[in-house]
């Protein structure tokens, strides 16, 4: 456990322990104490899991060799949320204990198991209202706008958007945050992301980021845009819109125009394999798009439809794709020769495997339908994500049974499909998470 | 001119005027919705608590949800059981965003969605019908031995939760009693049946606000929805609270 993250944890539950408790008191009489008690809130949640993985046999990870994917995983997570709103401040805090378990079936590590317990704070945050429509705030956060599912472009933060397995939480990273409420219909946000809190950054090297949100509501739809730059003097404009095109219909878009990119890309090398996975264009001044469009329908009876079109500039176009085959084909061969170039091939396959990149290629689209609160106790999705670049193609099935008022059993399963050269089919071939949710 | 005469001339200038006057006395049609939409939550800023109950296929369910308005603005946050607890539903002009606990991510959604049984989003907020439909008056009918106007109301634009409605106010008290809810069909696909035993204060006026609505589905007879609305609050609501970038807790 961090050392800041218990000490934080440790004084808000003293405070969240003591509040009630002078309440309850002769303290009682003090209206400060009843207010300070009236604005609390607890909730927990347990969440238990388990996950069944089954690796693909892929040029970047052969015979499960390269990443070493445990098949069988058990997680156990408490999740407390503690939250509260005294006067002009409102604090939040979501520590999280985990206990897991994992269990390895392949060479060279079958039948290996390994256990780990760990403690952290996931999220929290200091809000107080400064003037009357000025927030000012702190804290570990995981923001998000916009409206697409497959992928938020304007968010310069954060690149998964916590839409394919709701269950699994997003590690939060720490922003200060003033938003002022202009008028009923435009908030204006600086955003300053400070550290990267929970958040690991295998080779994209952190560094903080200023932004300039700003939202505008208007009668049937809505405009966002955001501008930042990072310390790197990486920059990225963003901008999403939803309208209300009829009463069972939203259309919607998201995009960005980023400078240059962290991602890795193949280029000519002198090394023995002749390319390298490189990050040419991270300083460049080359700008890169990414656009969204959607469409989501509500028909009478429940379900609601899903489309969205992707254009992501920064992945691989063709030539690039090529070279990329080329070079893990001859990586992996490298790799599992155990000669000379067993750790170039290795090197290779690590950068493959982190290329800082949200997808591989430039063209995507998703189909999903969705229903809630189907007999008031089902909720389901059900997701085809294909890339249009290369054929492969992902189906996501989640779902969501509520047993009763405190206990819910929840499913998300992904199957790729593919030829094993292709995207979705590099990592696994197929997971399966079962789990069960108490609520209190 | 002859007394006589000046009369006359006097009766042919005013009588326009009587005319007019007389269709004063009888307050127009989005005038006498207006009014309605008063005693369904469309004043400015107000809370209260909604207890749902449904049962749909002889299963019943049951949610509580605060809800606070103020201008275009609702939010409705769930409140029991705890299965639903926290989840929240802005909604602001036409635009409507679903809030759940664990996911960061507001997700826009349609006014179509449903919210429990027969209820869809656009019923738990307060109604706007005299600005969102044109109405037409049918004519006068008996609703449970209160003697109401009978309005046809037609979506101004497709935006609004329901393309046409039959709506009774009541005569004597301006409030809603029974509104039928048709498809773009013409399919009649839910009724709705209302009371009004709250009171709140506005302007130093006593307004009767709703206190239950009975929603039951025209296609599967047993399937009711129950909305019995309490602790309403007449009282300054700030903006703060319906925005989506303050909105967003654990």
């Amino acid at each position: 456990m961090r050392g800041a993250g218990l000490r934080q944890i440790l004084i808000f539950l003293s405070l969240v322990v003591l509040i009630p408790g002078l309440a309850d008191g002769s303290e009682m009489q003090n209206p400060m104490f009843s207010e300070l008690a009236s604005g609390f809130d607890a909730e927990m949640k347990i969440s238990a899991y388990g996950q069944q993985v089954k690796p693909s046999d892929s040029r970047l990870n052969p015979d499960n060799r390269f990443l070493k994917l445990s098949q069988s995983k058990a997680q156990v997570e408490l999740r407390p949320e503690l939250g509260l709103d005294f006067r002009r401040l409102a604090l939040d805090v979501s520590p999280r204990l985990k206990g897991g378990w994992q269990r390895w079936e392949s060479s060279p590590d079958e039948n290996e198991t390994d256990t780990d317990l760990e403690s952290n704070l996931i999220y929290w945050r200091a809000r107080l209202r400064a003037l009357e429509s000025v927030y000012i705030s702190y804290g570990r956060e995981n923001l998000q706008w916009g409206p697409s599912y497959l992928y938020s472009p304007s968010n310069p933060f954060f690149k998964d958007n916590g839409k394919q397995n709701p269950h699994l939480e997003i590690d939060g990273m720490d922003f200060a945050r003033l938003v002022w409420l202009e008028s009923d219909s435009v908030t204006i946000s600086l955003i300053h992301l400070a550290g990267p809190g929970l958040q690991e950054f295998a080779s994209d090297s952190f560094s903080q980021t200023t932004a300039l949100k700003i939202d505008f509501v208007g009668d049937s739809m809505t405009l966002g845009t955001i501008v930042s730059r990072n310390f790197e003097d990486h920059q990225q404009i963003g901008a999403w819109g939803t309208w209300i095109a009829s009463e069972g219909l939203l259309i919607y878009g998201e995009g960005a125009l980023v400078r240059g990119t962290f991602g890795r890309y193949p280029r000519h090398s002198e090394n023995v394999f002749g390319l390298a996975l490189a990050r040419t264009n991270q300083r460049a001044n080359q700008w890169f798009p990414s656009a969204l469009g959607g469409a989501a329908y509500t028909f009478y009876f429940g379900p609601t439809f899903v489309i969205e079109y992707l254009y992501y500039g920064p992945g691989y176009v063709n030539d690039q794709a090529e070279d990329y085959d080329r070079l893990l084909n001859t990586a992996k061969k490298a790799f599992i020769s155990q000669g000379p170039d067993t750790s170039l091939g290795a090197q290779t396959l690590g950068f493959a495997a982190d290329k800082g990149l949200r997808f591989l290629r430039q063209n995507y689209l998703l189909l999903q339908v969705h229903q809630s609160e189907v007999g008031n106790v089902f909720d389901y999705a059900l997701r085809w994500t294909q890339n249009l670049d290369d054929g492969s193609g992902q189906l996501t099935l989640n779902g969501d049974l509520f047993v009763s008022d405190h206990v819910n059993l929840f499913s998300v399963s992904l199957f790729n499909f593919g030829r094993n050269q292709t995207e979705f089919k590099e990592i696994m071939d197929y997971s399966q998470m079962l789990g069960i949710k108490f609520l209190f | 001119m002859s007394g006589g005469w000046k009369m006359l001339l006097l009766l042919m200038v005013i009588s326009p005027f009587f005319g007019t006057s007389r269709a004063w006395a009888q307050p127009s049609a989005e005038a006498i919705i207006a009014k309605a939409d008063q005693a369904r939550g469309n004043v400015e800023g107000i809370e209260w608590t909604a207890d749902i109950e449904s049962v749909e296929r002889h299963r019943k369910q049951q949610r509580t949800l605060i809800i606070r308005h103020r201008d275009d603005n609702n939010l409705a946050e769930f409140t029991s059981p705890r299965k639903v607890k926290g989840r929240k539903l802005l909604m602001k002009d036409r635009n409507m965003w679903f809030i759940k606990p664990g996911l960061r991510k507001p997700v826009p959604i349609s006014p179509r969605q449903k919210l429990i049984g027969g209820a869809a989003n656009g019923d738990i907020a307060s109604t706007d019908y005299a600005g969102d439909y044109d109405a037409v008056l049918l004519g006068e009918e008996k609703i449970d031995d209160q003697l109401c106007y009978l309005f046809e109301l037609t979506a101004i634009d497709g935006k609004v939760t329901y393309d046409r409605i039959h709506y009774w106010v009541s005569k004597d008290r301006n409030v809603a009693v029974k509104a039928d809810f048709y498809t773009v069909s013409g399919k009649l696909f839910k009724s709705a049946r209302f009371e009004h035993e709250n009171w709140i204060n506005v302007n130093g006026e006593k307004l009767p606000f709703v206190s239950r609505m009975i929603i039951s589905n025209a296609l599967v007879e047993d399937d009711v929805t129950t909305m019995t609305y309490s602790a309403v609050v007449v009282k300054p609501i700030p903006l703060a609270a319906f925005n989506l970038n303050l909105l967003v807790r654990h």
